[in-house]
């Protein structure tokens, strides 16, 4: 069972990291062909929620991505909706996981991305992130949980994914009600169409093999276990091979594009995207995928991953490729605060689950 | 014979209490889990331990006994 899941892992991998350079050479950012905190973000813009203005665009990659994931757990019968585990504090770790994303620019996937890229502002955030994780693993062996899930009327678990059809329906047939970039990052894109049909594949590929950037680096660290790590190394080969083939490869800390190069910052921002994420039981795209499937604890945490990059950028938190910014310096301390105060106060040895 | 409760618990927590059960000398371990990503981790780590693993299914639950 092992080889073989391990097998797939890898391969799946590899397709993400090609579909994501793909979205890239076809309009997306510079390494951000996929990027869940980003696009959040960018959704969180062209729905009018923040002023930021060269980031506002409803991503068809988020879309797609949940509902790629709704589909297949629909026909394999693993949609059921259920919720109920710390609600609120999920939404919380959403928010403030986009706080370090948005400090950093990029979750787990483009943070891998980046690296692939020769990025090497992404490979001194990594530590940050190892060591998110790492911290993350020392709750959990000391009895860290949000208590479990429970069977909800099925209805809940339909909402997310109708509301990314609804969002597509916008963005192609209602855009006039929509905010649009029209520079910067924002304003960088693929076709709609092919955006939202590779990511409904990538959707369905990984919720069928559970690829997890943080729980890779997690069962490394816990269990000497590689096989969910193949995932995030596929990504990393496929992407760096597509870099080198088509001249994206530069290796280096200066002139990266949507990167800064404030060392410390980039660990501390990757250091709480990484501890979140633990906490959360999932990378920001493996919240999407959950969501698809019908957890309603995913989509708060998804919902709080939104309204947190609304907030980074209304009130300036967000870095950008020129630096961090002071106010975003002091919330991504916060957050580390925070995440590590609600690690000790869901801890115990035994936990009353 | 150790009986676990895992589910609505998300990953890694199955696994760990499974770990847990294995730490203290357990060698036949059942297992109720309701969702299939930490069902197909217990099975992972219990081969790795050198467990069999042997499943019934009622009601959604996964019931997974694991000996050695």
């Amino acid at each position: 069972m092992k080889k073989k899941q391990s097998l797939i892992l890898l391969v799946v991998g590899l397709i993400c990291g090609v579909g994501a350079i793909v979205l890239m050479l076809q309009g997306n950012p510079k390494n951000m062909g996929l990027c869940i905190a980003c696009f959040i973000r960018d959704t969180a813009g062209g729905l009018h929620l923040h002023g930021a203005g060269v980031v506002k665009y409803v991503r068809p990659e988020i879309i797609g991505l949940i509902l790629g994931s709704f589909i297949i757990s629909l026909a394999t019968r693993e949609f059921k909706t259920r919720g109920g585990s710390s609600p609120m504090t999920r939404l919380a770790i959403g928010f403030l996981v986009m706080v370090g994303a948005l400090v950093f620019l990029g979750c787990p996937m483009r943070m891998v991305l980046r690296m692939a890229a020769g990025d090497l502002n992404a490979w001194i955030g990594f530590v940050g992130f190892v060591a998110g994780v790492f911290v993350g693993t020392l709750f959990l062996r000391k009895g860290f949980s949000l208590r479990r899930t429970y069977d909800l009327p099925v209805l809940g678990g339909y909402i997310m994914p109708a509301v990314q059809v609804v969002f597509f329906a916008l963005l192609v047939g209602a855009p006039g009600l929509l905010a649009f970039s029209e520079e910067g990052p924002g304003a960088a894109k693929a076709p709609i169409w092919l955006a939202l049909v590779i990511t409904l594949l990538l959707g369905m590929m990984v919720q069928k093999t559970r690829l997890c950037m943080a729980g890779g680096v997690r069962d490394v660290l816990m269990f000497n276990d590689w096989t969910l790590m193949l995932g995030t190394i596929g990504i990393f080969v496929s992407a760096l091979i597509v870099n080198l083939v088509t001249g994206n490869f530069n290796f280096g800390m200066e002139g990266q594009p949507v990167a800064h190069t404030e060392s410390l910052w980039n660990m501390i921002g990757l250091f709480v995207v990484g501890l979140g994420s633990i906490m959360a039981g999932g990378c920001p795209m493996r919240q999407l995928i959950l969501t698809g499937t019908g957890n309603v604890d995913s989509a708060l945490n998804v919902i709080g991953m939104g309204i947190g990059a609304a907030f980074c950028h209304n009130f300036k938190l967000a870095s950008s490729g020129e630096g961090t910014t002071p106010n975003g310096r002091i919330a991504v301390l916060v957050a580390a605060v925070l995440l590590l105060l609600l690690g000790f106060a869901n801890s115990r040895r035994k936990a009353d689950v | 014979m150790k009986q676990l409760n895992a589910c609505g618990l998300s990953c890694p927590e199955p696994v760990l209490m499974v770990r847990n059960a294995v730490a203290s000398g357990a060698e036949t371990i059942e297992v109720k889990v309701d969702d299939p990503t930490p069902r197909e981790n217990i099975i992972r780590f219990a081969e790795n331990k050198g467990f069999k693993v042997s499943e019934t299914q009622e009601d959604g639950v996964f019931v997974l006994m694991l000996t050695r």
